[in-house]
């Protein structure tokens, strides 16, 4: 996601902070873990060993491999699986934002830009939606639809496109009454051609913002999920999974439900982060403050 | 730093808050020696002993220190508790003999009318023992202490499902809050009761027997084992039970508590679903079965704290036999898939039930993991309880991973309830097993009855209707000041002997 095409496109001129430096380094070593990790250490859901299980860290196992992070209660290397839970957890998080984003965007501009019953009608259902809490609405889909990644994408895009949806409609009152707007209209710009060339475009950096700060929110909300037992079915790796298959180890075999939790953690606050910096950048009335 | 890291900050910390208030038991600091503290590992949702829950581990286990039944299974034997004796002046008739001046905790005397207000209560609410008495016709009380089972056939399991019946009042079983603090003729009566979460039990003023040595019983649930270890450590609890191998090997390791282990009535079992292809064929059953090398799941997985199967009951069971075990061997399980069609095996799903049971995620990926190695490809189901009861009565499932408990003690429960073809439980149907188990059923000479239980199990085991990979052991933990404590076979501890100094 927003990592490096993110800070070079909005670095305009200014030399970058370490904010975003620093985030986006280690959120890029993630991606690119994610990316050809697993294929470098393979990780096999079905090839357990059970003379290997519950290793600690730097132990050798009976096949003659290193396993760095130790092996879990099967006898799988860590290591591998955290590194497909990553692949996993990533594509979760960032199909979630594309879908969401797309859901929010397309309603709150339609409710920004006519206004009227349209806009009543859909911020009154993402208000009714705001006053649940996400991880509760989430979770009562998950337990309705049953368990698979298609359904877990969609079920954390229904609890967040209220976000999208709000910033989207109000970026687009500001923008629909500036004079440029009104000027492309008495020139006889169809209703179309305003959306597509003077809404949108201004859209894109506070969804952006919108989007990395969500980003974080949305693999935390994957691994909770998973590890309430309604995200992804077993045999697939996530992190979330693998910190709850680990909890009932926490005293003899820490490392289990630790090493994800410190990987997962790293990840959501340098997101956060780049988030933060990116929203203090980009968001016109901090910056004409 | 502004408000939204901030949020995400706060949101963090309060999701860990709440994480942590659920984790921890709500414990009382009562730290007399007069109360034993004691956390079990299953919710008690009901103690209603009669209607659903009446083969529910969490509500017998309090239930069976509070109500009595007729006939108690001590050491393997059926023993004389309520009913002084037992006599079949027909066939078709079941005769027994009140002990005189037993009296009930709020001391009205037992009569023969509560013991059948008791067994009627059981039938009627239709629960999962009411099954085991669907032969009796009438249930008569020539006078105040006799009792007369009519059945209208022959039922010989009569003695262990009486074992399963703890007599309450009859007066009282009309009152519908009854239930919320029972009393019957046994050590204790309920004092208090919170479902799911707590229970606590007082000696029973009128008990005719000697008092249990410790005043007051307090249950507490405590789902996460973590938990229950950690309150145990820090002498908020005495005792508690159902603790996964890996845990037990480092409470072991601990000063202060003690461990026992012992073998229970619990075991294994995956179910082939034989109506489906391909386990119409018993080829493709014996196959799977040939392709798992129980011994290392044993030592590895369970750290030597369980038994490879020798029957598809543990043998302490009543009519339990020792069948020809199941060799570890690849080879021939790809040779028998060849034979059934099926060289390059198959791919097939297999369903259990979340938290169910021992390891059991753990447990089903290793057993997917033998069976890839012979080309059969399993996928995992993992489902919640409910969803996965509801498949398994449908019959909606290929295979299916599963802990039972014989908790009556008596091959009849499991054999017969399960594997009759009008069960239809897992799609297998045998004429042969019918017969013997019906047979088994009808039999009144409990040698006979052993006899043809003996044959019903190794058609099972032979037939591969199921796996049957492991009898289960139970370890139960308890603080070092605690005595007295008996293992009890039905994985239902009894805590009317114990004491803490």
């Amino acid at each position: 996601m927003a990592d490096l095409s993110a800070t070079t496109t909005l670095a305009s001129g200014r030399a970058l902070p370490l904010g975003i430096v620093l985030p986006a380094i280690v959120v890029g070593f993630y991606v690119l873990a994610a990316v050809i990790g697993p294929i470098l250490l393979g990780f096999d859901p079905v090839a357990t060993s059970l003379a290997d299980r519950l290793k600690p860290p730097m132990t050798a196992l009976a096949n003659g491999s290193l396993s760095l992070l130790g092996t879990d209660a099967v006898g799988r290397d860590l290591l591998a699986q955290m590194l497909a839970g990553a692949r996993i957890s990533l594509a979760v998080g960032a199909a979630t934002l594309v879908l969401a984003s797309l859901i929010g965007v397309a309603l709150g501009v339609v409710a920004g830009y006519w206004g009227g019953a349209v806009d009543t009608v859909v911020m009154r259902i993402a208000d009714i939606q705001l006053g649940f809490p996400s991880i509760l609405l989430a979770v009562l889909v998950a337990a309705v639809i049953g368990p698979s990644l298609t359904n877990v994408i969609l079920v954390l895009a229904v609890t967040r496109w209220v976000v999208f949806a709000r910033v989207a409609r109000a970026q687009t009152l500001t923008i629909k009454s500036r004079t440029f707007v009104d000027a492309s209209r008495t020139l006889g710009a169809t209703d179309a051609h305003i959306i597509i060339n003077c809404i949108l475009p201004a859209l894109v950096a506070p969804i952006l913002v919108v989007a990395t700060v969500q980003f974080g929110l949305v693999i935390v909300a994957e691994a909770s999920l998973s590890f309430l037992g309604l995200g992804l079915p077993v045999g697939i790796p996530t992190w979330g999974g693998t910190i709850s298959a680990g909890r009932s180890y926490l005293a003899n075999a820490w490392w289990i439900s630790t090493m994800p939790g410190i990987a997962l953690s790293i990840l959501v606050i340098c997101v956060g982060i780049l988030g933060d910096t990116l929203r203090d950048r980009l968001d016109p009335n901090l910056v004409t403050r | 730093m502004n408000h939204v890291s901030r949020d995400i900050f706060r949101r963090t910390i309060r999701g860990l808050a709440l994480a942590a208030a659920l984790a921890m038991p709500s414990v009382a600091l009562a730290q007399s020696a007069d109360v034993l503290r004691i956390a079990n590992p299953v919710a008690v949702t009901s103690l209603d002993s009669f209607g659903a829950q009446s083969a529910d581990q969490p509500t017998i286990s309090v239930m069976q220190q509070v109500l009595e039944p007729l006939v108690i299974r001590k050491d393997g034997q059926l023993q004389p508790l309520l009913a002084a004796s037992w006599e079949n002046p027909d066939e078709l008739t079941w005769r027994f003999h009140l002990n005189e001046g037993i009296t009930f905790a709020d001391g009205s005397p037992l009569t023969s009318a509560d013991v059948k207000a008791s067994l009627q209560r059981l039938i009627d609410g239709k629960g999962p023992l009411s099954g085991l008495w669907g032969a009796v016709e009438a249930i008569e009380t020539p006078d105040d202490l006799t009792v007369d089972i009519k059945t209208n056939t022959r039922l010989g399991t009569v003695l262990s499902n009486l074992s399963m019946l703890g007599i309450a009042p009859a007066a009282a079983l009309e009152d519908p809050n009854f239930f919320n603090a029972p009393f019957g003729t046994g050590p204790y009566r309920v004092a208090e009761f919170t479902p799911s979460q707590f229970v606590a039990l007082e000696r029973n003023p009128e008990y005719r027997g000697e008092p249990a040595p410790t005043a007051r019983l307090e249950y507490r649930y405590i789902p996460e084992v973590s938990g229950r270890i950690t309150a145990l450590e820090n002498n908020e609890i005495d005792v508690t039970w159902g603790l996964p191998p890996d845990q037990v090997a480092q409470v072991r390791d601990s000063q202060s508590l003690t461990v026992e282990s012992f073998p229970t009535f619990g075991n294994y079992y995956m179910w082939y679903n034989s109506s489906r292809e391909p386990f119409t064929d018993v080829r493709v059953r014996q196959a799977m079965w040939h392709a798992i090398d129980m011994e290392e799941i044993k030592t590895f997985l369970f750290d030597g704290t369980a038994e490879v199967a020798k029957g598809p009951i543990p043998q302490d069971i009543f009519g339990a036999a020792e069948q020809t075990p199941y060799a570890y061997d690849p080879e021939k399980a790809r040779q028998l898939l060849a034979e059934a069609g099926y060289p390059n095996g198959f791919t097939t799903t297999m369903m259990w039930s979340s938290m169910c049971c021992t390891n059991i995620r753990e447990f089903a990926e290793t057993l997917i993991s033998y069976w890839a190695a012979v080309g059969i490809q399993v996928t995992p189901q993992e489902l919640e309880r409910a969803t996965w009861l509801e498949n398994l009565l449908a019959l909606n499932w290929d295979s299916t991973l599963a802990e039972g408990n014989t908790i009556t003690g008596d091959a009849d429960f499991t054999l017969a309830r399960l594997y009759l073809s009008t069960a239809n439980r897992m799609g297998y149907a045998n004429p042969e097993l019918d017969e013997l188990l019906l047979a088994a059923r009808a039999e009144i000479d409990q040698d006979k009855r052993a006899e043809l239980y003996a044959e019903a199990g190794k058609i099972i085991w032979d037939d591969a209707v199921g796996i049957f990979p492991l009898d289960m052991m139970m370890h139960a933990v308890y603080r070092n000041e605690v005595t007295g404590f008996v293992p009890t076979p039905t994985g239902m501890p009894r805590f009317d002997t114990v004491s803490k100094q």
